[in-house]
């Protein structure tokens, strides 16, 4: 059966269709909580909160974005939520904006073919993933959306109710702030 | 155009958003610029490595066990 019958199902409360509709879509929420929140545990509060959510609102599905993205939007709503109530530092907005300032003196080195990356190389895991975890949460939650899931930016700007050109900005801020965090690693290393 | 506005469009360019002629410009800039080059390289590395940085897993069973108690007991007799 495929995931708009499901849905339908579902919403004239069929809740085997429902428990279906959580079976094949649960993994891909479970991982974007592990990845914007960086735990089992809120991963698992927030599998709970966005399907008892889903649940609750599916009368007012009205099916103009495929379910998925509507699972999304309440799950990156959760999540922003829990973001913002943590107390771990975040760069500021204006050093983010630096970084992508075309009159920024950028850290200037190729390490793009440099072996230490064709490795698992934990350090270097470890200096992304606390660069990733350092931005604003709405930078990382769009970053993650994008470049990591493979989410479209129209897909995000209906998510999280921006515009294109928000989105498309705070992609290519990320993008360069975590450029120059791996371009300071590398150089550090020696390149 | 110059450096400056070229890494204003590196991100357009990854996502293949640019338009032609802005393409065209760009992937001349960067045959004589190393540093816009090196800046484009970088930034294209940066979003592999990002994603290699996580494996996806599957919802531990405890997990999804507590996650379909909590759905049913919300269900309306
Ligand atoms: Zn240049």
């Amino acid at each position: 059966m495929n995931e708009l019958e499901l849905v339908e199902k579902a919403k004239s409360g069929d809740n085997k269709a429902f428990e279906e509709l959580v079976r094949r879509t649960q993994n891909k929420i479970y991982n974007l909580g592990l990845k914007i929140l960086g735990n089992k545990d809120d991963a698992a509060d927030l599998l709970q909160e966005t399907y008892i959510k889903a649940y609750e609102s599916l009368p007012n599905f009205e099916g103009k974005s495929s379910f998925y993205t509507w699972l999304y939007k309440i799950a990156t709503n959760f999540a922003l939520m829990k973001l913002r109530k943590e107390k771990y530092k975040k760069i500021s907005i204006d050093e983010i904006k630096q970084a992508s300032n075309g009159n920024y003196k950028f850290e200037i080195s190729d390490w793009s073919n440099n072996p230490h990356i064709q490795y698992k190389n934990e350090e270097l895991k470890d200096i992304l993933n606390e660069a990733i975890n350092s931005l604003p949460p709405k930078y990382k939650t769009i970053f993650i959306l994008h470049d990591i899931d493979g989410l479209s930016i129209s897909e995000i700007s209906e998510i999280l109710s921006l515009s294109i050109s928000t989105i498309k900005t705070r992609i290519h801020r990320s993008r360069l702030y975590l450029r120059e965090k791996l371009s300071e690693y590398f150089k550090k290393k020696g390149n | 155009m110059d450096c400056r506005e070229i890494i204003k469009l590196i991100s357009d360019y990854i996502d293949r958003e640019l338009e032609q002629v802005k393409r065209e410009i760009l992937e001349e800039h960067v045959k004589v610029c190393e540093r816009c080059k090196t800046i484009l390289n970088t930034t294209e590395k940066t979003i592999f490595l990002s994603k290699k940085i996580y494996k996806n897993k599957k919802v531990p069973r405890k997990i999804e066990k507590v996650l379909f108690y909590q759905i049913r007991i919300r269900y309306k007799k």
